[in-house]
């Protein structure tokens, strides 16, 4: 469900009529790889990679890489916007960078519609032709150039119940949903002069649908954990706008067979344990946090307090950041990717469509 | 040091006071030499920065600009580019560019009189990928994507606010733009032009008819530690995959092509300078030297006190450098104030001839103050060098005898052969070639040597001819005193003497040399109008106000006004600009049957006949075939849409109307090569007894995004440009004989303030005031006469030296030699009546003094 920073850019688009694009419904026949690539049917998309690397120095990196697609009808034509958004965290310095790009469909930006081909300028994520090995590359400014393999270890999942994964209580707030949850991530990092050969393990959403939110939600919490025991959790919160928690939040967990474990809201709790204010948003994010269902325990607690992303392109930030997870006994049991998004300024006037200010 | 300030500070501060007017005629002289010289940089630059500040003020300064060799880029060369750049952080700004002009108004008939607005379309969304870099107020909203963003200038001056609409032509279509917004500033960027209109990309594509292709692309590298030198190796990527498809260009190399777009017009503009500041030198000079006349007795009582000579010479030099710095701030002020007119001249021109700029006004900077004032200064110093040695090294008794220096006849015979031989190495200097820089620019630097040592050659021989003459002109015997004694002066001439002589000698000869060149270029561009320009009746886009801009005509009007009842026959021209090494050059698709019928080319190397049904034959202008080195019989790689394809020059035709360069082709291969079926201009030919003026508005009402002009119309407005061209170099002609007249007056009150104690002789043989004034104005005659001579024979040449070598080297045209006597007879007369008006006056005012 997490990644709807895409909505931030509807104030591009004119307005929130959805009806014209494709909903996600029950019963869709996924084939692959074709489903891995674009459905220009769908209003929104995107292929989300985050993950954490190892260099063979010690150093430990978490990145993001996230290619979105975005159409809007104008007049009887379609276009097509791509936003990307790239950062890197050096754990060890703490130091975190990142950059956003944002291009109309074209020379310059696109996704393939028959397979998993996306770009946006230089950065690009694209499978082979014979496997589901996967080429990601991107820069984040002049700073840093990232490339790297990313194999499955595990065939991809499909979330949700028939094929949607459901948002809300709305009959369109739904989406189709596919994750890798389990990559292989083998290449190098250069970042400044240096050039490091890393290796770890990354995750991978794809995600279409044409209305995801319902009315009243006002923000989201997401995470992605990979545990050391083979299994990885996937679970969001949708917050609204009284406090609590949507209906439609959800945690699966994937066992190492591939199985998934669906938790309805009742069955998972979602707790903060502490807060990070931005010094440049002001915004107060909730960063380390224990989510815990059926007895099993996950403290999540973030590599570096300042991963926000600045949301300078689209005026949307969030925080989306690298950490670690704990059991009950402060002992690490595996690593994860954390989202917090509607903490900064009124995520609800970029829903409804309105510029921002 | 300290005993030269106290001097200035005592005598030469007290002297300015005490004659006022003469010191502020000279800080005059300096200010305009400065002012001259300040006022052309100043209009050249504000006119010539128009060519390169459209997208400035947008995005920082690229540090790359892709430019497609057959004119514009395909989607699939943008690809291509990306692909070369791989993984590296590069932004690539696509652009389409044009100029537009308002709607017609039908009496608004004359070329260049509109305004010229430039329509740059930029993807908008792109653009946000550049924060920092670019506006965050370019705002990708749907109301600004469908709009045209304006200057806040622009605004203004067109009385026009967001939401109002523009009317423009484009092509042979009159379009109504919304205005959408405000261009938005950026602190650290440059203002963009108050000409600018800017416009989404795909809207502009579609507005200007380039769907899927764009005219260059901004290349601007990001800048960080994990790409250290991204911006070579960038530019190097895109040059490897450019191949035939692009060039890449940086900053210098498009300064360059702007530059020799105009160089025709800026070379006419720094010659003129120049000679000005050097005839200014002369004068400087003479001002400084009666300046060391007049203080003869007051430094011969300082040397007599001890004064060293060293400090003498020092307290002249700091003076100069006083003089040289007030005359420098005047000079500045007169400059800018002048380059606020002069930018409208230059701008007009270079709008009308290059389609490039509105300019409106020329700033100054820094550096250009500093020039100004340097220049003065230094001119200054140099001109007071021989003045403060003469007053340092000649004895105090001297000084206060009032006696001359001494002649000194060595020197002077040195000083002969020196004008003799710098005559010579003029001669020698013309046969030079142009240095030809690596991106195929020319600089004529032998022509311009010897262009200098002809003048001052010509300078220092008058001196002797005046020696010369004085001693064979009739009257040595006459009984008339006032005749004898002026003969007699002028037949040994003095240092002062040689200097006016030279001054006015240097003056003339450049005014004679510009008065034969623009005299020469407007025959020779007369008869070039009336052998090209045949047809009834030509027609073009009215958005096209410069013969650079690339608007066009559709296949449809072209065959709706064909088939007009009063037209018999019809020609079309097309027309692209494609990239060649070393710069930009045209390729012209036209009718060989219809030129060759109406013999419209003037032929420097005529083809052999029926030459375009040779396979790959082509013409080239002469423009071409001197910037490219190419001669009859060479072959030409054109690039083209499909690729390279080689042409074998057939002819070369004489172009005043393009200094870039044009190969010409057929039509049918025009069109097979790069797809363009829209016409660039149309001639039409109407049937005998039809009125040209009637069917001229007949057609302009049904076509009001054309421009229709009749022969006649078409001939006076081509004469009226080129004139316009050279409009500046009157007023500079005139800038050069005040100068030089008023030279020649101050070398006359130097040579009579000199002959104080032989004056009071004179009168105490029973000379009158009246006779002696007359002998000091037939002095002036014959040093007026001499110069005048000299330098009407030495500009005979300098005009041949700068037709045949200069101008054809610099911008490759054979102008036909044409000698304006009339014009050079006037200027004769006008400068040796000046000149003896001017000595009678000074002469009867010192004689009573």
């Amino acid at each position: 469900m997490k990644r709807l920073l895409i909505f931030a850019l509807l104030w591009i688009a004119s307005s929130g009529v959805a009806q014209d694009f494709a909903k996600a419904l029950p019963g869709r026949q996924f084939e692959f790889p074709r489903d891995h690539g674009s459905h220009s049917e769908f209003r929104t998309e995107w292929w989300y990679v985050t993950g954490h690397l190892d260099s063979a120095g010690g150093q430990r990196f978490g990145f993001q890489a996230t290619f979105f697609r975005q159409a809007q009808r104008n007049g009887d034509a379609v276009e097509h916007l791509h936003l990307a958004h790239a950062a890197l965290l050096d754990a060890k310095t703490g130091a975190f960078i990142h950059e956003e790009k944002l291009n109309r469909e074209g020379w310059d930006a696109g996704a393939a519609v028959n397979g998993l081909d996306v770009r946006n300028s230089q950065w690009s994520l694209r499978m082979m032709p014979d496997s589901e090995q996967m080429k990601l590359v991107f820069t984040v400014k002049a700073d840093a150039l990232i490339e790297l393999d990313l194999i499955p270890t595990q065939s991809h999942v499909i979330f949700g119940k028939n094929g949607v994964s459901r948002k809300g209580t709305s009959p369109d707030a739904a989406s189709h949903y596919i994750t890798f949850p389990r990559l292989k991530a083998k290449g190098t990092v250069k970042l400044g002069p240096s050039k490091h050969e890393v290796a770890g393990e990354a995750w991978m959403d794809h995600e279409f649908s044409s209305s995801q939110l319902d009315e009243g939600q006002v923000g989201w919490d997401w995470a992605a954990i990979q545990l050391h025991d083979g299994r990885s959790v996937m679970v969001y919160r949708m917050r609204r706008e009284d406090g609590s928690t949507d209906a439609a939040s959800t945690l699966v967990i994937v066992g190492k067979d591939g199985a998934l474990d669906q938790r309805s809201r009742d069955d998972f709790r979602w707790e903060p344990l502490g807060a990070w204010m931005s010094p440049s948003t002001q915004a107060s994010y909730p960063i380390h946090a224990r989510i815990s269902s059926r007895g099993e325990t996950f403290e999540l607690r973030p590599l570096a307090l300042d991963q926000e992303q600045g949301g300078s392109l689209t005026g949307l930030p969030y925080w989306e950041g690298a950490c670690d997870v704990l059991d009950v006994d402060g002992k690490v049991i595996g690593r994860a990717f954390l989202e917090l998004a509607g903490y900064a300024g009124d995520l609800r006037r970029h829903l409804r469509g309105e510029p921002r200010q | 040091m300290n005993e030269a300030l106290l001097i200035l500070r005592r005598c030469a501060l007290r002297h300015w006071r005490l004659a006022f007017k003469q010191q502020a005629v000279l800080v005059l002289i300096l200010a305009l030499g400065t002012g001259v010289y300040l006022a052309m940089r100043l209009a050249n630059r504000a006119a010539l920065a128009g060519f390169d500040r459209f997208t400035e003020g947008i995005t920082r300064q690229a540090d790359w600009t892709v430019q497609g060799k057959a004119g514009s880029l395909a989607i699939d060369d943008l690809r291509a580019m990306r692909q070369a750049l791989g993984a590296r952080p590069v932004h690539l700004v696509p652009l389409v560019e044009s100029t537009v002009s308002p709607a017609i108004d039908e009496s608004t008939r004359t070329i260049g009189s509109r305004p010229t607005w430039r329509l740059v379309g930029m993807d908008f969304i792109g653009l946000l990928n550049l924060r920092n870099e670019a506006p965050a107020g370019i705002d990708p909203r749907p109301a600004t994507l469908h709009g045209v963003l304006v200057t806040e200038g622009f605004a203004a001056q067109e009385k026009v606010k967001v939401g109002d609409r523009l009317r423009v032509v484009v092509n042979e279509r009159v379009e109504s733009l919304t205005v959408a917004g405000l261009l938005p500033r950026m602190p650290d960027l440059p203002a963009p032009p108050d000409h600018l209109l800017v416009m989404d990309l795909p809207d502009a594509q579609r507005l200007l008819g380039k769907a899927d292709r764009v005219d260059k692309v901004e290349v601007l590298v990001q800048r960080g530690p994990a790409f250290p030198d991204l911006r070579d190796e960038a530019g190097d990527l895109l040059r490897k995959a450019g191949g035939d498809r692009w060039l890449v260009l940086d900053r210098e190399n498009k300064r360059a092509l702007a530059g020799t777009m105009t160089e025709a017009f800026r070379l006419n503009l720094t010659i003129l300078s120049l000679l000005a500041l050097f005839v200014g030198g002369y004068l400087i000079f003479q001002a400084l030297d009666g300046v060391v006349l007049r203080r003869r007795a007051e430094i011969g009582i300082l040397k007599s006190m001890g004064l060293r000579d060293r400090t003498v010479q020092q307290a002249f030099l700091v003076e100069a450098a006083l003089l040289g710095l007030v005359g420098g701030v005047l000079g500045v002020g007169l400059g800018w104030a002048g380059a606020q007119g002069a930018v409208v001249a230059v701008t007009q021109t270079m709008t009308a001839l290059y389609g490039a700029t509105n300019a409106s006004h020329a700033s100054l900077q820094a550096g250009e103050v500093a020039l100004s004032l340097g220049i003065a200064i230094i001119t200054s110093i140099i001109a007071a060098w021989w003045p403060a040695r003469v007053a340092a090294q000649t004895p105090p008794a001297q000084m206060m005898g009032r006696h001359a220096a001494p002649f000194s006849g060595h020197r002077y015979q040195k000083v002969e052969w020196l004008g003799l031989a710098l005559l010579i190495a003029a001669l020698g200097l013309a046969q030079g070639d142009a240095w030809r820089l690596s991106d195929g620019a020319r600089w004529p630097i032998a022509g311009y040597a010897a262009a200098l040592a002809w003048l001052l050659g010509a300078g220092l021989v008058a001196g002797p001819v005046l020696r010369w003459l004085a001693r064979w002109v009739p009257g040595q015997g006459s009984s008339s005193a006032v005749q004898r004694l002026a003969l007699s002066h002028l037949r040994q001439p003095s240092v002062r003497h040689r200097f006016a002589v030279a001054a006015l000698a240097s003056a003339v000869a450049m005014t004679a040399g510009m008065a034969v060149m623009v005299a020469s270029f407007d025959h020779t561009m007369r008869s070039w109008i009336e052998r090209s320009m045949k047809a009834d009746i030509y027609v073009s886009s009215a958005g096209a106000q410069s013969a650079s801009s690339m608007h066009y005509i559709s296949a449809e009007s072209v065959e709706a006004l064909a088939r007009d009842a009063d037209v018999a026959e019809h020609a079309a021209l097309f027309a692209t600009k494609v990239a060649m090494p070393g710069g930009d050059a045209w390729v012209m698709g036209t009718s060989p049957a219809f030129t060759q019928k109406h013999h419209l080319y003037a032929w420097v190397v005529e083809p052999f006949l029926d030459w375009w049904q040779a396979e790959s034959a082509a013409l080239v202008n002469e423009s071409f075939s001197e910037r490219f080195a190419l001669r009859a019989g060479d072959s030409i790689d054109v690039p083209t849409l499909s690729g390279h394809h080689r042409v074998r020059i057939a002819g070369i035709y004489a172009d005043y109307g393009n200094e870039r360069g044009s190969i010409t082709i057929t039509q049918e291969r025009f069109r097979a090569w790069f797809g363009i079926s829209d016409a660039w201009r149309l001639a039409l030919m109407l049937k005998p007894g039809a009125d040209a003026e009637t069917v001229r508005a007949r057609m302009q009402q049904a076509h009001p995004g054309l421009s229709i002009f009749t022969q006649s119309h078409l001939r006076s407005e081509a004469l009226r440009i080129f004139r316009q061209t050279f409009s500046v170099t009157y007023a500079l002609e005139i800038v050069g004989v005040v100068v030089a007249v008023a030279g020649l007056g101050l070398a006359l009150a130097s040579l009579l303030l000199e002959r104080r104690e032989e004056l009071h002789t004179l009168r105490s043989l029973g000379m009158t005031s009246r006779e002696m004034a007359q002998t000091g104005a037939l002095e002036g005659l014959g040093i007026a006469s001499v110069g005048t001579a000299v330098g009407l024979l030495a500009g005979l040449w300098l005009g041949w030296l700068l037709i045949y070598r200069i101008n054809k080297q610099c911008f490759g045209w054979t102008l036909a030699f044409h000698l304006p006597s009339g014009q050079l007879l006037a200027l004769g007369v006008a400068v040796v009546s000046v000149g003896v008006l001017v000595a009678a006056m000074v002469s009867r005012r010192i004689v009573r003094e």
